[in-house]
């Protein structure tokens, strides 16, 4: 037997799917058509959007230059990656001390702390909006990005610990007792021999918690009045009104908001999907 | 310092409270003390502009049960939205997770990861892009109708009273139907293909494949999606906020936008934390409820 080898990524479908594919097909296209649509109108001039709304005619990456500068864009993008990345920094520090305390030195105590904490995956924004404003306000730190990135970073802290809490509970023990009586000290253990077998679920971790914050909106329309802090999210809302008809630069703006997501999300779909059962258990 | 006196096992623990110290003031500042001072403020009279508040014992409570009507039209809002994008995306995302679970792996995969797509995308950004796609003038499902002959249908979609709810309803589908399909999907896969493929020589045509494995063996499935579906529509905001702006009047006015407004425009902070606590309390029991129903039974395996 000779083996074709197939020039698709993928094999055709086998004949007796046919319905199942064609009904696939279409609801694939209902997912993907309007971010599609979008992209299109995004390199369209306003006319061509108006008079040819499902082809184009003219290619307008205008668009985006104006998006980026009148639109202000480019300074809320810049906004959303400084927010994110202390954020995620931040979280991923406190995160990795807790697990590693809650998982490996377990204190008298922990396993009780531990349960409590798990309490707090119920609490809703709702019920913490006002007094962290109160909170954010007395700190001196409204109108600083500081009422965003701490508030974000304790959002994302419970979920986070209880899963690498897990992951670090199930690591093997033998390595540790081995460094013991090479005689290694504490912290000869923590960096050299455990810290290097949690980095691989600390990928997951950033990818859960930074969709999680680069989209944050609630909390923002709260605490951030003026322009210079505004987020992707929020800034689209301002950039909205004044664009209205502009629909080109409209959605020139919002490609540059979705890029970031799509693109860590085709390099990493399996982990988001993977976060599913984890937020699962959150419900 | 730590004495020589501790032995390692000792230091050990130690150390452990130092590395639990910075998670536990994060939670305690952010989580913890907010919901006790959230429960204790909403007995008082406090507008949040000051410091000065009186307590006044249940008011806040009682008004809302007997002199606050647009809180519980904004709640049958709620409710009415849960109702109606639950069935939707939970019978959609079935649909589609028993459709793709016979194509190939491969297959599966690529319309796991495109129907899952809009699920990661910020609810700014689908808010914005429906908003565009709904434009009476030139949005994409107008422009559609017009082209096919259909322009009479052609409506201002969340700014008519009988369209806007669902218009909501059909941009929170288009979001989270994938999201449902991959939770149905995953606990399909569980279901032992020996038991499928016995059933299937035995004659079970796709119908009864469906009515008597697929549909009653992922059950947790259907319970989490759910509980995590109306949950989520109970506390929703963005996509109303962003989309309609509660209008046409207070029509698709949610729960969640009177509790922001009622604290940060009318400043009654008191009133508004009360708002929101009924509003939690309404949200757990409604969880604690589908849990009970829908829970798969030990016996079912």
């Amino acid at each position: 037997m000779t083996k074709v080898k197939s020039i698709l990524p993928i094999k055709p479908l086998k004949s007796k799917n046919i319905l199942e594919g064609a009904v696939m097909v279409f609801f694939g296209f209902l997912a993907l058509y309007p971010l599609f649509f979008v992209l299109l109108t995004s390199l369209k001039s306003n006319t061509d959007v108006i008079m040819n709304p499902f082809g184009i005619r003219t290619f307008e990456p205008l668009n985006y230059i104006t998006a980026w500068t009148v639109g202000k864009v480019g300074e809320y993008l810049l906004n959303s990656v400084i927010t994110t990345i202390i954020t995620i920094a931040l979280q991923l520090l406190v995160i990795i001390f807790a697990s590693y305390a809650f998982g490996k030195l377990r204190p008298w105590g922990s396993s009780v702390l531990f349960a409590i904490t798990l309490i707090g995956m119920f609490v809703t924004s709702e019920m913490t909006t006002v007094p962290n404003y109160m909170t954010i306000k007395n700190l001196g730190l409204m109108q600083t990005r500081w009422s965003l990135i701490l508030p974000y970073t304790a959002g994302g802290l419970i979920m986070g610990t209880y899963i690498l809490t897990n992951f670090i509970r199930a690591l093997p023990r033998e390595l540790d007792e081995a460094a013991l009586i090479d005689g290694a000290g504490i912290w000869d253990i923590i960096v050299r021999v455990d810290l290097p077998l949690i980095v691989p679920a600390l990928a997951a971790l950033v990818i859960y918690n930074f969709n999680g914050v680069w989209s944050e909106f609630y909390w923002a329309l709260i605490v951030v009045k003026q322009d210079h802090l505004k987020t992707l999210p929020l800034g689209l809302i301002n950039f909205q009104s004044q664009f209205t008809s502009s629909y080109g630069v409209l959605t020139a703006g919002l490609m540059i908001l979705m890029t970031p997501v799509i693109t860590v999300y085709l390099f990493f779909s399996k982990y988001f999907i993977a976060g599913i059962s984890a937020g699962a258990i959150k419900g | 310092m730590l004495g020589k006196s501790f032995s390692f096992e000792d230091k050990r623990k130690i150390l452990g409270y130092f590395f639990l110290l910075p998670f536990f003031i994060m939670l305690v500042v952010f989580m913890f003390y907010p919901i006790i001072e959230s429960v204790v403020k909403s007995f008082t009279n406090w507008s949040g502009m000051t410091d000065s508040f009186e307590f006044i014992g249940f008011r806040n409570y009682i008004r809302i049960f007997t002199d606050m009507p647009e809180y519980w039209k904004a709640m049958s809002v709620n409710i009415k939205y849960a109702f109606i994008a639950t069935t939707v995306q939970t019978s959609l995302g079935f649909l589609l997770a028993v459709t793709i679970i016979n194509l190939t792996r491969r297959w599966q995969n690529f319309f796991k990861v495109s129907l899952y797509l809009p699920v990661i995308i910020p609810a700014a950004a689908i808010a914005v892009m429906w908003r565009y796609i709904y434009t009476p003038d030139y949005g994409l499902i107008n422009q559609f109708l017009r082209a096919v002959g259909l322009g009479r249908f052609a409506v201002a979609w969340t700014a008519n009273q009988s369209t806007a709810l669902g218009a909501v309803i059909v941009s929170n589908t288009w979001r989270y139907a994938g999201f449902t399909m991959v939770l149905y999907y995953v606990s399909m896969l569980d279901i032992s293909k020996e038991t499928l493929e016995s059933a299937r020589v035995d004659g079970a045509g796709r119908w009864a494949q469906i009515r008597y494995f697929y549909f009653p063996l992922t059950r947790g499935a259907t319970e989490i999606n759910f509980v995590l579906s109306i949950t989520g529509c109970l506390r929703a905001f963005d996509i109303f906020y962003l989309l309609t702006g509660g209008g046409p009047g207070t029509h698709t006015k949610v729960v969640s936008m009177w509790i922001m407004e009622t604290a940060f425009q009318s400043f009654k902070f008191g009133r508004a934390l009360a708002m929101s606590i009924v509003l939690f309390i309404i949200v757990v029991v409604t969880m604690i409820i589908f849990r009970a129903i829908l829970a798969p039974k030990d016996d079912f395996q």
